[in-house]
């Protein structure tokens, strides 16, 4: 089961302005940009911002909601044991909280390695080190056995 | 779109979300079907007001953190992508879907 909030307006893009997009050049922009937010996104105003407009305060600064997260938890009908993918996870939103509260596994998936050690950190700040691994990696090439997870969340990230 | 709306929806969408081609189609492409749609947008436009107002609330800090032009930045792109979702140019959608 995959649920995916979809951010933006895509479908209407034509697809050679989307292939230059998706260059080479422009996702090392992009790691590069998100590494320096990732550096103060973790500053208690960042954090304030962060839980006025999303609930949550896990260094995210998208569009996916605490009712949203949590909606989402409900529609994977995630459950203890279970294995979740959050590709894109940046610092662990949303998939940690949703390990925290439905008591299943997860794995954050990002290509910026500060996301990536955020996101360890905060599993031990959660609790749920044991069941939570953070692996730097690209989605277009996921270091993941065929039918080895039961859900994936994808959310407001490069693809 | 027009080629003018459509370099506007660039500009103004997540620069970090890209796909060369729809998303309904790349979850057929990875082998997910009865993928279902939920239009968001609604919700997208209140988060991102409550990101402009939580930014100036929290404007100290964050100008501290990042610099008065940054912030600056930063706001105004905010702020031109609510006018970008209320002129249709940006949506929001969940996609659930099975494999």
């Amino acid at each position: 089961m995959l649920a995916v909030w979809r951010v933006g307006g895509s479908e209407q893009r034509d697809s050679g302005r989307m292939a230059e997009l998706i260059s080479e050049d422009l996702i090392q922009d992009d790691i590069a940009r998100f590494s320096a937010r990732y550096e103060v996104s973790g500053s208690d105003a960042f954090l304030a911002a962060e839980m006025d407009a999303l609930g949550s305060d896990y260094q995210a600064n998208g569009y996916t909601t605490m009712a949203q997260a949590m909606a989402l938890g409900r529609v994977l009908d995630l459950e203890p044991g279970q294995r979740l993918v959050d590709v894109g996870a940046g610092c662990g939103w949303p998939g940690l909280h949703l390990a925290k509260t439905f008591g299943c596994h997860v794995i954050s998936v990002d290509v910026v390695d500060e996301g990536t050690a955020a996101s360890r950190d905060r599993a031990i700040i959660d609790g749920i080190a044991g069941r939570s691994w953070s692996i730097q990696a690209s989605a277009t090439l996921l270091p993941l056995r065929p039918r080895s997870v039961d859900a994936v969340v994808h959310s407001d990230v490069m693809c | 779109m027009a080629p003018d709306e459509r370099r506007k929806a660039n500009k103004l969408g997540p620069t970090a979300v890209a796909v060369p081609t729809s998303y309904p189609s790349l979850l057929v492409t990875a082998g997910f079907d009865d993928a279902v749609a939920t239009d968001v947008t609604a919700e997208y436009r209140a988060t991102q007001q409550r990101w402009i107002d939580a930014t100036e609330r929290q404007r100290p800090g964050i100008v501290a953190a990042i610099g008065e032009p940054e912030y600056a930045d930063r706001v105004l792109r905010r702020r031109g992508t609510l006018d970008a979702i209320d002129a249709g140019l940006l949506a929001r959608f969940l996609y659930t879907a099975r494999r």
